[in-house]
């Protein structure tokens, strides 16, 4: 499998911060892969990314992204690889219809006019906003912002798709909109490689791999299941415990049965539904 | 202070080509040191709703009353102030209005501004500070130097310290990580028993709701659609969908088991309520 992104002993220090943000960071992401990085607040996670991009100065390390190594000479070429989403739908808008928004990046880059119209076209219809196209973007719920600006990204295809918190403003439905778009997209020709920095659980669930970061360091790393089953984990990293988790502590707390291993919400249904038949 | 809404109307921008309906006859009570929650998805009129609490918007036509203050279209301006001090807003993203030099200076703020002296200001201050788990030595610091977390503190902090009686909370948790949503729900939970506040909270967490209020109103397309206590609003999940609003993760698990044949007396909303609910459907451990 190909190594898209090859981070290794990546290490920052913001200037007068008591302590490195990031601290010997090393990972590895396959292209077509979707990872989540999940963590407390302050944990890095950000930084992180944004080490990725270009956007932190570090000293330390190496970040070399679909073969480029990130220097200061290579930042606009690493840059063409990766589109970001951040976490604050209003902060990323700059066209005056939604249209124009998701134009920009394209303009920016001289696609010729006839081929800029139909990839807006056809990255407004991939997130499903296509019928808001002459819309002002600030007239937008948070759920169709974010939307557009995936949709700004996905017009610029990108092979790697950053998503910072992206989902963590919006409403339920806002948030599965989001998700859901990013389902289909995988699905897609473009198939890109997803980083997605986030607190919430169902959509760390989707990834097929999680790297934890507490402290600026990344302290583990594997499947959802595998990190999900690690109730002293999450705990430590002030992340929240999956639903089957705390549903089993309370049957326990009742005296009732309770699964010897960590089961997804699915399988503790089918597990409470087979004790509930010995009865 | 109890909270009373008397066919409340709002329009914006009215007689314009820009007019547009905010709220739509709302009526509704709210006892006094109660937790109520309002729900419902963006743009159906919840802000809008929560402006009136404190006059940031005056209603068009019909009566806001929080205790024995009255708002009415033709309350002025100036007779707004004794409701500024007693309703306490804490807007959404709050740490993005901190502005002084310090913690202590950025806190005491509201209270010098209604017209306690110095020394009382200071002192509610810190009593403010204290509430709401910040540490001392970060009084004298910059807020801007603190984490998200704290500066989301110590802008709430700035609030409590003018000792409103309401408290209005718009998605206060948004953007913090889980333990911080937790630490700063137990945090509301806390300080409404302690200071006997009358705690609004907007959300879209429907387990906060589920954990925490008393009563929930449900807003729509700026009308209040449904009024009731968590159990009374997810009673009917048919309902709750066709709103394009969530159960409580429980409620919604609870949902999928009696598909599976279990069978529940009123939904159960937390886990807790699930598990006690589930004795006597499931075997006792170590049989």
């Amino acid at each position: 499998m190909t190594k898209i992104i090859s981070v290794d002993d990546l290490s920052y220090q913001y200037p007068d911060a008591e302590r490195p943000t990031l601290n010997h960071i090393s990972f590895e992401v396959n292209a077509g892969e979707w990872v989540a990085i999940v963590g407390h607040n302050g944990s890095g996670k950000s930084t992180l990314v944004r080490a990725l991009d270009g956007l932190i100065d570090f000293k330390s390390g190496t970040v070399t992204v679909a073969g480029t190594k990130l220097s200061p000479e290579s930042v606009w070429l690493v840059r063409e690889h990766i589109g970001m989403v951040f976490q604050n739908p209003d902060n990323q808008f700059v066209g005056a219809t939604v249209a124009d928004d998701v134009a920009f990046g394209l303009e920016n880059a001289g696609v010729p006019r006839p081929e800029m119209q139909h990839r807006v076209q056809d990255a407004l219809e991939a997130v499903d906003m296509w019928q808001f196209a002459e819309r002002e973007p600030s007239r937008l719920s948070g759920g169709q912002k974010q939307r557009v600006a995936l949709a700004g990204i996905i017009a610029m295809n990108p092979s790697i798709i950053v998503l910072d918190e992206a989902t963590s403003m919006l409403d339920p439905h806002g948030r599965q909109t989001v998700l859901s778009v990013l389902q289909h997209l995988r699905r897609s020709n473009q198939a890109p490689t997803i980083l997605s920095i986030t607190h919430d659980l169902s959509e760390a669930a989707q990834a097929q791999r999680l790297l934890v970061m507490d402290n600026g360091q990344l302290i583990s790393e594997g499947t959802p299941r595998a990190i999900f089953s690690d109730e002293q984990l999450l705990e430590s990293t002030g992340l929240d415990l999956p639903f089957s988790t705390k549903l089993s502590q309370q049957l326990a707390k009742q005296g009732l049965v309770t699964p010897k291993q960590y089961l997804t919400d699915d399988e503790l249904e089918d597990w409470l539904w087979q004790s509930h038949l010995t009865m | 202070m109890a909270i009373t809404f008397d066919h409340v109307n709002y329009m914006y921008q009215p007689n314009s080509p820009f007019e547009a309906v905010g709220l739509s006859d709302v009526s509704f009570t709210v006892p006094s040191e109660s937790f109520t929650a309002i729900i419902g998805h963006t743009g159906s009129g919840k802000s809008t709703l929560v402006q009136h609490l404190n006059g940031l918007l005056k209603p068009t036509s019909g009566t806001v009353t929080v205790d024995d203050f009255q708002l009415t279209a033709k309350t002025t301006n100036k007779h707004l102030k004794s409701l500024h001090q007693h309703v306490g807003m804490v807007f959404q993203f709050p740490e993005n209005q901190l502005f002084d030099q310090t913690v202590e200076r950025d806190i005491a703020f509201g209270p010098l501004n209604f017209g306690f002296t110095n020394e009382e200001a200071m002192s509610l201050a810190h009593q403010a500070a204290h509430d709401v788990g910040l540490p001392d030595e970060l009084l004298n610091r910059s807020p801007f130097e603190l984490s998200g977390g704290q500066m989301r503190r110590v802008a709430i902090a700035g609030v409590l310290a003018s000792q409103p009686s309401v408290l209005v909370l718009d998605e206060p948790t948004a953007g913090l990580d889980p333990r911080g949503r937790a630490e700063m729900m137990a945090m509301f939970a806390k300080l409404k028993a302690d200071q006997q506040l009358t705690v609004i909270l907007v959300t879209h967490q429907m387990d906060d709701v589920a954990d925490y209020a008393d009563q929930a109103l449900v807003m729509a397309h700026s009308n209040l659609i449904k009024a009731g206590t968590p159990a009374e609003i997810f009673a009917d999940p048919e309902w709750v969908k066709a709103q394009q609003l969530a159960l409580p993760t429980a409620a919604n698990f609870a949902q999928h088991l009696v598909t599976r044949g279990f069978e529940f007396d009123s939904l159960p909303l937390t886990a807790e309520q699930l598990a006690i609910q589930l004795r006597g459907q499931l075997p006792k451990e170590g049989r």
